[in-house]
């Protein structure tokens, strides 16, 4: 899948974010080009989730730019929830509403922001469940569900925003590892279909699977970037030899 | 004219005057009972027995009194009443003979000759120029009263009276089922002993508790409308509180907390005190129904404040980011994601917070607000029995007792529900088919599981709140 290098949808600059004294991110800068898959690696505390959530502004920076699709979101004059339509975001423990059926959850946002007419919302509905292999648990309540559905109705339920980018924050963390598999197939047929992601995750093989390219973080800051091949045959810091090291 | 003739005409007119007195004398010799009774009633009277002492109850007994004089030269010697529809007692009744101011020493011998009809037979006649006085006591009038004609007859030595009406019949009131109850169940044996217990009588006197029920009733009635109307006039309220209280505006919050902690900080009785006494001071003249529901809302509305606030915090953090990154607006998150969660887990909270409010309307009796207790009262203060506020628990019981097990049914069913459906699902899923890759081995363990929802927690999280 063809990426344009030269449109980028997301561009962070020098961004920082505190948490009282703690400084969880320190001067990143990034771009996310169109039809990219990036991934961002690192050990936990590396300020690979806060990264994640301040580009949907769940998290609000401290300071720098976040630009998406050139508009610069941490400006306070801008609609973040017009900028979140377009951001899907699914979450490490999936956040599905409890008290709305499989096909209610992706349907209510398409309803309540889309405006979508009911018809529409629900054909949509079943068919992103359809895309996540649960046309049969459309009438299920979250709690009925295990956890690899419960992530995959989560990921129905961003898609059907029809976002440009998407956010996957370790959504497979919580799961069962034979679990994982149904997910991590699901983001990589998104890949091939174009879809541009952002992918915080431990899968290295995922990662060096599907990647087009590869952020290493540690303590805030960006130790390495590149693509996966360069990252995972030859890394030039340390610290990402050693985390790769450890981990395999 | 000579003197003869004179004389002559004189004389006629002296016999027609002669033969005038002496016919005139002959008439009044021979029937002596009609031109003047030998007993003259000056009365017939019951005593008033309504609490105001104006009224005659029916139902209620009381005495009846006939009050009469021996005016002739005849002597009296026995005299009957008749009351119809009222039984009259022959051992209840008693007879006083004056003399003036002296007191003759004659007694009746009473007959019942039927059941509405009592004669009393003197030992000596009555003599003439005396006066008598007949009561009769525990007579009960007809329950739904009216006026009740009383007849009475007379002998004397010389000849019998029939029966007359006297003139003016006893007005009786009418009284309600429950007093007529009341009356009967006095009248019964069981109760009578029942009563003989300082207890019993004191705490749950039966014909006590017949009558103060339908009063209380009322009351109750009374606090029933307050609650009915202060309690939804509060959750709006409680809701905005809780919203305030939520805040990232540093005023509103502060408002809403200082609010919410002077209510919750004061007792409620105070509170009606202020606002009773207040607002007239201040010049402003509110109905106290109205005012009581007023205040009972506004009391009500930081509790609920509080209960809503600690439902909607115990939504995990990630409802609020899923629905955000979807791009809803706050609102919209509040409206369509938290609170119909909230609602679920805060509405056993909400009702005990309704059975609260419902107990604490009796503190509007403190300022005259007609409330079951207020009642209670009143009728204990009248019969000096406690009786009335043992009703006036048992009217609050009927409504709170039923309320909390809805409350415990419900907080059962929170879980049970949820277990009962996904116990279908594993059914259904059995006869499944379909190609799914982690449905079958690992359902039954991972469909359970619930990433960070403790349950637990959060209940405990609500009913700690409000403490």
């Amino acid at each position: 899948m063809a990426i344009d290098n030269t449109d980028a949808i997301i561009k962070v600059e020098h961004l920082t974010k505190s948490f009282g004294h703690t400084e969880v991110l320190k001067d990143v800068s990034l771009e996310v080009y169109r039809g990219e898959v990036v991934v961002l690696l690192g050990p936990s505390g590396s300020g690979k989730s806060t990264l994640l959530r301040c580009i949907n502004m769940l998290e609000v920076p401290t300071s720098g730019k976040i630009l998406f699709e050139g508009t610069d979101i941490t400006k306070k004059s801008v609609n973040i929830n017009k900028i979140r339509e377009h951001l899907g975001m699914v979450f490490q423990n999936f956040n599905l509403f409890p008290h709305l059926t499989a096909k209610s959850n992706v349907m209510i946002a398409q309803r309540k922001v889309l405006k979508r007419s009911k018809e529409e919302a629900e054909k949509n509905a079943v068919k992103q469940l359809a895309r996540v292999n649960l046309a049969n648990r459309v009438d299920y309540y979250p709690s009925e569900l295990s956890g690899g559905q419960q992530q995959r109705v989560a990921i129905a339920r961003a898609l059907a925003m029809d976002p440009h980018v998407m956010l996957f924050d370790e959504v497979t963390s919580a799961l069962d590892p034979e679990l994982v598999r149904g997910i991590l197939d699901i983001m990589r047929e998104l890949a091939s279909e174009g879809m541009t992601m952002m992918i915080v995750t431990h899968e290295l093989n995922f990662a060096r699977d599907v990647a087009d390219h590869i952020i290493f973080m540690e303590k805030g800051h960006i130790v390495e970037r590149g693509a996966p091949e360069q990252i995972f045959n030859n890394p030039e810091s340390e610290r990402t030899k050693a985390f790769l090291g450890n981990i395999y | 004219m000579n003197t003869k003739e004179l004389l002559g005409a004189m004389q006629k007119s002296l016999i027609a005057l002669l033969i005038l007195i002496a016919c005139s004398l002959a008439i009044s010799f021979v029937s002596p009972l009609q031109s003047a009774s030998a007993l003259e009633v000056t009365s017939i009277t019951a005593a008033p027995n309504s609490e105001d002492g104006r009224e005659i109850l029916g139902s209620v007994p009381t005495r009846m009194s006939l009050r009469a004089s021996a005016d002739n030269q005849e002597e009296i010697t026995s005299i009957t009443i008749r009351v119809p529809e009222v039984a009259l007692d022959r051992e209840m009744a008693k007879t006083t003979v004056l003399d003036g101011v002296k007191r003759l020493d004659i007694s009746a011998e009473v007959v019942s000759l039927d059941k509405n009809t009592l004669q009393f037979n003197f030992d000596t006649p009555v003599p003439p120029t005396s006066d008598l006085l007949l009561e009769i006591y525990e007579v009960a009038f007809p329950g739904d009263g009216g006026a009740i004609p009383v007849q009475f007859s007379y002998e004397t030595t010389q000849g019998s009276k029939d029966f007359t009406e006297y003139e003016k019949p006893i007005q009786v009131t009418p009284v309600s089922l429950s007093q007529q109850i009341a009356s009967w169940l006095n009248s019964q044996g069981w109760v009578q002993a029942w009563n003989s217990n300082t207890f019993l009588n004191l705490f749950l006197n039966p014909a006590i508790f017949v009558t103060s029920a339908p009063v209380v009733f009322k009351g109750w009635l009374t606090a029933l409308a307050i609650v009915v109307l202060a309690f939804p006039a509060a959750i709006p309220i409680g809701f905005l509180l809780a919203l305030m209280r939520m805040s990232k505006i540093w005023l509103v919050k502060v408002l809403a907390s200082t609010y919410v902690n002077i209510i919750r900080g004061t007792p409620m009785f105070l509170q009606i005190y202020i606002a009773f006494f207040g607002l007239p001071l201040l010049g402003l003249q509110v109905d106290n129904f109205v005012l009581g529901c007023f205040v009972m809302a506004f009391n009500s509305s930081a509790y609920l404040c509080e209960i809503f606030r600690a439902g909607i915090q115990s939504i995990q953090k990630g409802q609020f980011e899923a629905a955000r990154s979807l791009g809803m607006n706050s609102a919209q998150t509040m409206i369509f994601i938290i609170v119909p969660q909230a609602v679920k887990r805060v509405i056993p909270t909400m009702t005990n917070e309704l059975i609260l409010l419902y107990k604490d309307t009796s503190l509007l009796a403190s300022v005259g607000i007609m409330e079951s207790v207020m009642y209670a009262k009143t009728i204990t203060a009248a019969t000096g029995n406690i009786t009335p506020y043992i009703v006036a628990a048992g009217f609050y019981l009927i409504v709170t007792l039923p309320m909390s097990r809805i409350t415990r049914k419900m907080e059962e069913s929170t879980f049970a529900k949820s277990a009962k459906r996904k116990a279908q699902r594993k059914k259904e899923d059995t006869n499944d088919d379909s190609d799914d890759d982690d449905n079958t081995t690992h359902h039954n363990k991972k469909g359970s599981w619930q990433p960070t929802v403790d349950h637990e927690k959060d209940v405990l999280a609500i009913k700690t709140a409000d403490l």
